[in-house]
């Protein structure tokens, strides 16, 4: 099962940011992560199905840690599988690469980005 | 103040999984959650047997107790639950059905055989009427109606054997027409929904004769047969 720094570590080879030192931390596509995870959540609530309790979908909620076990739900550290249904990992990433487009001023191609969150919608919402 | 009395059964048989609809269903559902997907299909079983009452099952020699008693049929077992008293019968007799409660009578409404019965307050409960002055051990027997409890992940056999295509309906009926899904199709879910329906007045009706085709009346025990021409007191 692929985690959430599977998915960090596939946005950056897209973006050619694998290397040392960074055009974007880590903690840029850890936001972008909590993003992309909301979203999927305000568009398909039934991918957090097995998530939801309490009267909440308790959404994860993506952070770096050092201490695993010290987080409280919905908190996971990059560390762990991506909770949800592996259909919705492609569309995470075409997400996280968008919203890396968009703000990246070296290499910024406006249509790709608009193409891949485009296609992080049509993905979950349609075939 | 009425005391409740608590009726258990045994033997549903819900040992039925849900896998083969959910595997037969999988070229029509693409996208799909499949925790939404295995509680969309509990969920149409409970609405195919609700509706068409097509579970039954006798309750037999079931206590009778003194005085005014509600009897409670829910949950029937682990899996199941009551959802209609078709039938009661005390002593092997039949007993009419009534809408409510006769009003009080200012004599006692206590006596040693029960007419008729009600359902007070629930589908799943019944009372008897007038009360019973005594007990009367094994003497009730009930015709209920059945369905799957809300929890299940199991459905009963007759799931399987009969009515597998019509729960296949209502299931697809119901993901169809989720809102913003890649699966969505409202006019496929109107054309599942209307075969559903079709389904369970099928099965309505086959249960109504038994599932053995017999006549689904009888005569009112009041009745008796009569002479033509009157009753017998003219000379």
């Amino acid at each position: 099962m692929s985690t959430y720094a599977d998915l960090i570590s596939e946005a950056r080879d897209f973006t050619q940011d694998a290397v040392s030192p960074f055009r974007n931390e880590d903690v840029f596509y850890i936001r972008h992560i909590n993003r992309g995870l909301g979203e999927i959540g305000r568009l398909r609530p039934d991918a957090f199905y097995e998530l939801f309790d309490a009267n909440n979908l308790n959404i994860p909620v993506v952070v770096e840690s050092d201490d695993p076990d010290s987080l409280v739900t919905p908190q996971v550290a990059t560390t762990e599988e991506f909770q949800i249904d592996q259909m919705f990992y492609a569309p995470m990433l075409a997400y996280l690469i968008g919203m890396s487009e968009v703000q990246d001023d070296e290499f910024t191609d406006e249509g790709r980005a608009a193409m891949l969150l485009q296609q992080f919608r049509n993905t979950i919402l349609g075939l | 103040m009425v005391d409740s009395v608590f009726i258990e059964g045994t033997g549903c048989e819900c040992d039925v999984t849900l896998d083969r609809w959910l595997k037969d269903t999988l070229p029509m559902l693409p996208g799909v959650v499949r925790g939404v997907a295995s509680r969309e299909l509990v969920l149409a079983s409970r609405e195919f047997f609700e509706r068409s009452y097509a579970w039954q099952t006798l309750l037999e020699d079931q206590n009778a107790k003194e005085g005014r008693k509600q009897y409670w049929l829910s949950p029937l077992d682990q899996y199941t639950n009551v959802i209609g008293v078709l039938g009661v019968a005390y002593l092997g007799k039949p007993l009419a059905r009534l809408t409510a409660r006769p009003p009080r009578r200012s004599t006692t409404e206590s006596q040693s055989t029960p007419m008729a019965y009600y359902s007070p307050d629930a589908p799943d409960s019944i009372e008897l009427y007038p009360d019973l002055d005594h007990d009367e051990d094994a003497a009730l027997t009930f015709h209920v109606a059945l369905t799957p409890k809300v929890s299940v992940e199991h459905l009963p056999r007759v799931a399987e054997i009969k009515y597998y295509d019509a729960i296949l309906d209502g299931f697809l009926a119901r993901m169809y027409l989720h809102p913003n899904k890649p699966y969505s199709s409202f006019t496929l879910a109107q054309a599942k929904r209307k075969s559903f329906n079709a389904w369970i007045g099928r099965y309505a009706g086959q249960a109504k004769q038994g599932n053995v085709n017999a006549q689904n009346w009888v005569y009112p025990p009041g009745w008796g047969v009569r002479r033509r021409g009157g009753g017998t007191s003219v000379a």
